[in-house]
């Protein structure tokens, strides 16, 4: 009976050591633990045996049985990697050739960029408000202390519909509008297009963007207006970005500023696109006049505030160095592309 | 306004080098454009004095100078010049010197003979003629008066200067002047303002007999100074003031009228000078003009005037328009004998409109405009007197005639300390503000918590306690302001629910490929024309700008299609293969026309695309997956009539009966009126009907528990059968079972009968409470072909 099982189990361990694939893996399990196997022959023998013997021999066979399984189970295991592992070989792609091209649209770089100041100052608790682009002259101009004939219109070119609606010049009207329907504390960006009747060239458009900025509440000062401009610089251009305050004047504010930020090309240094002065101009700004907040409906002995606007075309421009104004309006997919490719 | 740094320093020292003058200008709050040394390019030119003129053995034109330039012999210069002699001071340009425009002299040889530089002409040193009106365009620039051979020539020619170029802000009209920037250039220098001189002699007689002057419309012109001189002598005026005069920008003409302009930069104060022996009857009426009248200016212009332009007349009529330009009949020409100056205060919103309306823009108007101190008239005409007497121009007769009914007083402002401290961010004690504000010489009182400040004569700009702030801060130093957070009421920010929408909307346009465009909100009119729009059509009801950049950018655009359509057939036409594009921007709906109110902006999206794989079903697809993702519910498409698009390829797009745009391809017209001859599709929306159909997502489903049957059918139909009818009675035959019908072929050709199509559908059913039995699929799927067999005249292909 011994011989038996040891002839079993060599004559199964060089089948398995000569088997090539899964299949002739099943056929071996099939001849030797099959229903008609040679193992299952044994057992199915054993009634021959003496009750003695019996349970001596049927140790035997179950424990040759339970390592021609392991047997079995190693080398199916093996062999089916090693299938896998061919499959995988025939399997290998060029993985030099372009993949498969999805269609990917941007935004336009000026929106690109109004998003991310609307959010550095919705970030600072500041909300959106917006009005008509077809304004009032009283909105317009009036109430934010320009009468007609004022000659500081003149600084802002206008197109007029008739002698009282006019395209608006800047984002300003809305700041009105706000100021006579809303309750200090007020703290508002009004983002949006404006127009002036600039002549087309390289730094003109008669239609652009800006998002003009206003803060009212009690005991606002100046020192608030600049650290919120510090904040916004930061945000919008890294760390080390600071501004610089200049004297200026704007009819709606007093004191006013022109603010100048660090130049992020050179961090202040000086180069070309700063004309090496370390600063790029990029926005006014300045206490709101009490005339204005007295025009308003607010008391200017209580509350104070200030205002400031940014040039959208003006941000983006130098932020990518685009040569020509002209570029953004023409949205020739070439240039209009360049935008998604990168971080904008 | 362009200021010569000499000018400046007759009225206060500056002993600091220009680029820190220009900056501590520019940091106190005077704007500098720029500033230019004028003789920057010129080296090494000296005066030289002639002391022999031969002529050239080898040529007939030439001559062979000795010149005296201040070295231990004369040295010899070969010149082709001939208006000199010998004694004559000229400009000598020595070996290895430069002249402006870079040119570069050395010593040579000219015809044999050996010249050692050469003399030049005043072109050649960039000084016009107006300036030495001896100096001919080709011969030598002879220099009057003594002069010191070897001498620079940059000081005699007064090219020893800077000139700066002030950026004067709307504020400040005081500015406008030397004098006012001097006050401003004081503070930054450090020094005093010495005021220049206003005194002078009179010669008798009285202006009373001269001269009568009348004011009818003292609304307009607040003060009228004027005084006569007699015995004038025209005749060029100093060297000096016409070297000033031309470096501010001013032609210089003759003695009297250069005093005006001078005055005029000096002080701000923009005067007149009448030949007043044509005035007739020697009588000055300042009015309105009257109904048709006319004058003629001094640019020999005749000029038709409204009553409400404020004329200077004489006893017969207008002869000069106030504030703006003289009349030629009384100007000053070289045989003028009795002049009288006129130094009044016009109301500068009235000079504004007359001079828009006239078309004119001079140098006194820009002046007037912008604010004319009317406290300073008659000081600025004691000062165009000061230099008729200094000049010798001519004779001043006694007195002056000085019409001012409502006298100005000097503005006195209070301004509360803490106040001024909070608008600058910066608790400055009261004491050191009034310091800083008597160095701007506005006299300073501390009153308890009180300013009371009195602005100096020369301000006018000062009216409220924030000017106080601006004043005390642009000198105390804005370098110095705090970078501090708001206290306060902390507010949570929010965008717009307009911005977010927009910002969903490009988000998933960009995700199907589009790029976003921006185009201006104006267009041309001609535009409606080439949508093939009919004469009435509504989208031709667009506000027209009064003043248009050109009639190009005319019209508020009503649609954003024409403007998406320019936009494809510009990369159409460079050779962009294919583009998806989108512009978010406002259609302009005027309620009336002309414009009586605001127009209504509403919001629109337009996509257009065009290339090699676009269809209509692909613009379709994108305008579906948008209202898709804002939720729009029962969406449903109608053939669209709109004649810029394909008749048999466009559709409107409604949720229930709100219209929410439309789509299609170009109509071929269309596309050539633009320009391009592919086929390009475009889509509308109106966003604020989009807003309206927007829905939430509503509650999350659980998981479906039970599986659901796919069942296929192809239906044999008519070619002008709606597919999507029929996929719609598909799934209202399936009722609630139903879960997804798809389209997934359509067949035409053999076996399939020419007029008809095949078209394959797939319907998927699930029941939410049990595995769907066949017999109940069954009962589904007959209902289904029933319904579509008798709709439609279709059949079942088996």
């Amino acid at each position: 009976m011994q011989e038996k099982l040891n002839e079993i189990r060599q004559s199964v361990r060089a089948k398995l050591d000569a088997a090539a694939g899964s299949a002739s893996i099943e056929d071996i399990r099939v001849s030797v633990l099959g229903r008609k196997g040679e193992l299952t022959a044994l057992l199915k023998g054993m009634g021959k045996l003496s009750p003695e013997e019996r349970p001596i021999v049927g140790q035997k066979v179950n424990a040759l049985r339970a390592e021609i399984e392991g047997w079995l189970e190693r080398k199916s295991a093996e062999l089916a990697e090693k299938e896998k592992e061919q499959r995988l070989a025939a399997e290998t792609l060029d993985i030099s050739i372009p993949g498969e091209a999805v269609a990917m649209g941007n935004e336009h770089p000026l929106s690109a960029t109004l998003e991310k100041i609307i959010s550095i100052f919705t970030g600072m608790g500041f909300s959106v408000a917006e009005g008509p682009e077809v304004e009032l002259d009283k909105y317009n101009f009036e109430l934010l202390n320009l009468p007609k004939n004022h000659p500081a219109r003149d600084a802002q070119d206008t197109f007029y519909f008739n002698e009282n609606i006019l395209l608006r010049t800047h984002t300003s009207p809305v700041q009105a509008r706000t100021m006579l329907s809303q309750k200090p504390p007020i703290r508002i960006i009004c983002p949006g297009r404006v127009y002036r009747a600039d002549e087309v060239d390289a730094t003109h458009s008669p239609v652009f963007s800006q998002c003009e900025g206003l803060v009212i509440d009690e005991g606002i000062t100046m020192g608030d207006l600049k650290g919120t401009l510090d904040t916004f610089a930061r945000e919008l251009y890294g760390e080390g970005i600071s501004t610089r305050f200049r004297p200026s004047f704007f009819p709606f504010t007093e004191p006013s500023a022109e603010v100048d930020v660090t130049c992020a090309a050179c961090k202040g240094k000086g180069c070309r696109i700063c004309k090496g002065t370390g600063w790029i101009e990029i926005l006014g700004a300045g206490m709101v006049n009490p005339n204005v907040l007295e025009m308003c409906g607010i008391d200017p002995t209580k509350y104070t505030g200030f205002a400031f606007g940014i040039g959208i075309e003006r941000v983006t421009n130098l932020k990518y160095n685009v040569p020509d104004m002209r570029l953004l309006f023409e949205n020739d997919l070439r240039f209009l592309s360049q935008f998604g490719k990168g971080r904008v | 306004m362009l200021v010569p740094l000499s000018w400046l320093k007759k009225y206060v020292k500056i002993d600091i080098p220009v680029d820190e003058f220009v900056r501590r200008m520019i940091m106190s709050g005077t704007a500098v454009e720029g500033y230019e040394d004028c003789g920057a390019e010129i080296k090494n030119v000296v005066v030289g004095r002639l002391t022999e003129i031969v002529p050239h053995p080898n040529s007939d034109h030439l001559s062979i100078c000795q010149v005296d330039v201040g070295q231990e012999a004369p040295i010899q210069i070969v010149t082709g010049a001939n208006n000199m002699a010998v004694g004559d001071y000229v400009p000598v340009a020595l070996h290895d010197s430069y002249l402006p425009g870079g040119v570069h002299i050395k010593k040579g040889k000219l015809r044999g003979e050996p010249s050692n530089g050469m003399m030049c002409s005043g072109e050649e040193l960039g000084v016009p003629a107006d300036v030495y009106p001896s100096n001919t365009d080709h011969g030598l620039l002879i220099l009057k008066g003594e002069q010191i051979p070897g001498a620079d020539i940059k000081p005699v020619l007064g090219l020893d200067d800077v000139i700066i170029d002030f950026d004067i802000l709307a504020n400040r009209p005081d500015c406008l002047s030397v004098l006012g920037l001097a006050h401003e250039a004081a503070v930054a220098a450090g020094n005093p303002v010495v005021e220049p001189n206003y005194e002078y002699a009179t010669h008798g007689g009285s202006i009373d007999d001269e001269v009568r002057v009348r004011v009818d419309d003292p609304d307009l012109c607040k003060r009228y100074c004027a005084a006569v001189i007699r015995d004038i002598k025209i005749e060029p005026s100093p060297l000096w003031m016409r070297q000033a005069l031309h470096k501010a920008g001013v032609r210089p003409i003759n003695n009297i009228v250069d005093i005006t302009n001078y005055v005029m930069i000096e002080m701000g104060q923009p005067m007149h000078a009448f030949n007043l022996d044509a005035v007739r009857g020697r009588q000055i009426i300042v009015r309105r003009a009257k109904k048709d009248e006319e004058m003629m200016t001094l640019d020999s212009k005749d000029r038709k005037l409204t009553p409400n332009m404020l004329v200077i007349a004489d006893a017969e009529g207008a002869t000069g328009l106030a504030g703006i330009m003289g009349g030629e009949e009384s100007e000053i020409t070289e045989s003028t004998q009795v002049v009288m100056f006129e130094s009044a205060c016009f109301d500068g919103a009235n000079i504004r409109q007359s001079g828009r309306s006239l078309g004119m823009r001079t140098e006194a108007q820009g002046h007037f405009e912008r604010g004319v101190n009317v406290r300073l008239c008659k000081r600025a005409l004691q000062r165009a007197l000061a230099l008729v007497d200094e000049l010798g121009a001519g004779k001043v007769v006694d007195g002056i005639i000085d019409i001012y009914p409502n006298e100005e007083p000097v503005p006195v402002v209070q301004a509360d300390v803490k106040y001024v401290q909070t608008l600058m961010g910066i608790d400055v004690p009261a004491e050191k503000m009034a310091k800083i504000l008597e160095q701007l010489d506005i006299k300073t009182i501390v009153k308890g918590d009180q300013l009371i400040c009195e602005s100096p004569v020369w301000r006018q700009d000062i009216k409220v306690g924030a000017d106080i702030a601006e004043e005390v801060l642009r000198i105390y130093g804005y370098d110095h302001i705090p970078s501090t957070l708001m206290k306060g009421k902390t507010m949570g920010g929010h965008n717009s629910a307009h911005q977010l929408r927009d910002a969903k909307l490009r988000a998933l346009l960009c995700g199907m490929g589009a790029f976003e465009a921006i185009t201006y909100s104006f267009i041309s009119p001609k535009w409606y024309d080439a949508l093939r729009l009919c004469e009435g059509d509504p989208l031709r009801l667009s506000a027209k700008l009064l003043n248009p950049l050109g009639e190009d950018y005319s019209v508020m655009r009503t649609t954003l299609i024409p403007s998406m359509l320019d936009t494809l057939s510009t990369n159409i036409n460079r050779g962009n293969a294919g583009a998806a594009l989108f512009e978010i921007g406002k259609q302009f709906l005027p309620k009336s026309l002309p414009l009586e109110e605001l127009p209504e902006e509403r919001p629109a999206l337009c996509i257009g695309l065009y290339g090699e794989n676009a269809t209509f079903y692909t613009i379709k697809g994108m305008v579906e997956a948008l209202l898709t993702r804002f939720g729009v519910r029962n969406v449903s498409w109608k053939r669209s009539d709109a004649p810029y698009l394909h008749p048999g390829r466009s559709a409107e797009v409604y949720a229930g009966d709100q219209l929410l745009g439309l789509l299609g391809e170009v109509h071929p017209d269309v596309a050539e009126n633009f320009k391009f001859k592919r086929r390009a599709y475009v889509a509308e929306l109106n966003l604020n009907a989009l807003d309206a159909c927007e829905t939430g997502v509503g509650d999350a489903k659980d998981m479906p528990k039970f599986p659901a049957v796919q069942r296929d059918f192809a239906f044999v139909m008519k070619e002008e059968v709606p597919v999507g009818d029929v996929m719609r009675i598909m799934e209202k035959s399936a009722g609630a079972l139903c879960e997804e019908v798809k389209l997934f072929d359509i067949y035409r050709g053999v076996p399939i009968a020419k007029g008809e199509k095949s078209v394959a559908m797939s319907i998927a059913l699930r029941a939410a409470d049990h595995t769907l039995g066949e017999e109940e699929i069954t009962r589904v799927t007959d209902k289904i072909i029933a319904a579509v067999s008798t709709e439609f005249c279709a059949q079942l292909r088996s």
